[in-house]
């Protein structure tokens, strides 16, 4: 049922906010803004790192329509992110 | 921070986090008017406090789904395209329209889904065997046989997941609300699929306006951490719960969840709730 697409996604998405909330829980602790601050940045971060992940799986696998459709969905939250901050 | 307060927004994360893992919504319509009602933060600060519990529910109970090979990856980068570009869309020209009236759309549109979705007695699996293609996907039925199912009306998708798009854009609700029925009513993908791969889709879709937050300054830190803290571990329990679920229950429950929402977004609206 999973392939490596799936799994590495997975992998990347998992690593991201379990990283972010144990140093949310850190920055909690020790009452360290920066901290909270990288904590919150790392859990936001988290789906677009998934999203980044399986556009690289899908070029490896050279699922070439698909990773066409990840890159278009990449490049659209760039600008829209790019859009939103200036 | 008060003990009280601490472990009020651990509840409303894990909460909102487990109503997230069962039926793939980001869980805002919970979050808003309890950060506004009880904890008295500024429209701005509930919203970005919101938007970072949902992608924290998200990003939980995405990381077990997509492992397990219940969310499709490929169909929700397919349909978070247009969301994404509706949601743009509906960015540049929120200024020009009535949100009121929007959200009264909404609520009958929500309704009218959950009505159908309750009576429904199909979970969306299809019996016959479909053909290649690259919308057809395998799938895990609730007796654990893999399976496959073809998405339909892909072009139709397009559309309506533009709208979808816009009308989350604009009023700040409803994004897996109506992306789980329309993948599973309009496209024949089973509601398993489909709420998992909406759990998915909500994290990228608020990731854009959570980072925007989070950079201008409005987060309160404390507030947005427990809740993230909270939606994480209650978005995995949400999902065990899921499991447990055949697929015409959930449908059932998810049916039930949209009337609720429907009627809570309602007294929201007329002030009962303010």
């Amino acid at each position: 049922m999973t392939d490596a697409l799936n799994t590495w996604t997975a992998r990347a998405i998992r690593t991201m906010i379990v990283v972010g909330i144990a140093v949310l829980v850190a920055g909690l602790l020790l009452d360290h803004e920066v901290m909270m601050w990288v904590g919150l940045g790392t859990v936001i971060a988290s789906p677009f790192a998934g999203l980044l992940v399986s556009l690289a799986m899908l070029i490896r696998e050279r699922d070439l329509w698909w990773a066409a459709v990840a890159g278009a969905l990449v490049a659209l939250l760039v600008g829209r992110l790019l859009l939103t901050l200036v | 921070m008060d003990p009280i307060i601490l472990l009020g927004l651990i509840a409303v994360g894990i909460g909102a986090g487990i109503l997230g893992g069962i039926f793939g919504v980001g869980g805002g319509v919970i979050f808003v008017p309890i950060l506004l009602l009880v904890f008295h933060l500024s429209p701005a600060e509930a919203a970005a406090t919101s938007l970072i519990g949902i992608i924290s529910g998200s990003a939980g109970a995405s990381s077990v789904q997509i492992r397990s090979g219940r969310s499709n990856i490929r169909l929700g980068l397919f349909l978070e395209i247009s969301t994404a570009i509706g949601a743009i869309i509906g960015a540049a020209i929120a200024v020009y329209l009535d949100d009121h009236v929007l959200i009264l759309i909404f609520v009958v549109v929500i309704a009218a889904m959950g009505i159908k979705m309750l009576l429904d007695r199909k979970a969306g699996d299809r019996s016959s065997e479909p053909e290649d293609g690259r919308f057809t996907f395998p799938y895990e039925d609730d007796s654990g046989e893999t399976r496959r199912f073809k998405v339909e009306h892909v072009k139709g998708s397009v559309p309506l997941c533009l709208g979808a798009g816009m009308v989350s854009s604009i009023t700040g609700i409803g994004g897996g609300a109506i992306k789980v029925p329309i993948m599973n009513m309009y496209m024949g993908v089973p509601i398993k699929v489909a709420t998992a791969t909406s759990s998915y889709m909500i994290g990228i879709t608020a990731f854009t306006g959570a980072i925007a937050y989070l950079v201008s300054g409005i987060v309160v830190f404390e507030y947005a951490a427990w809740i993230a803290i909270g939606a994480f571990f209650g978005s995995i329990l949400g999902v065990a719960i899921s499991r447990r679920l055949d697929g015409r229950r959930l449908k059932r429950y998810f049916g039930i969840f949209m009337l609720t929402m429907a009627v809570l977004i309602l007294l929201q609206e007329v002030g009962v709730l303010d």
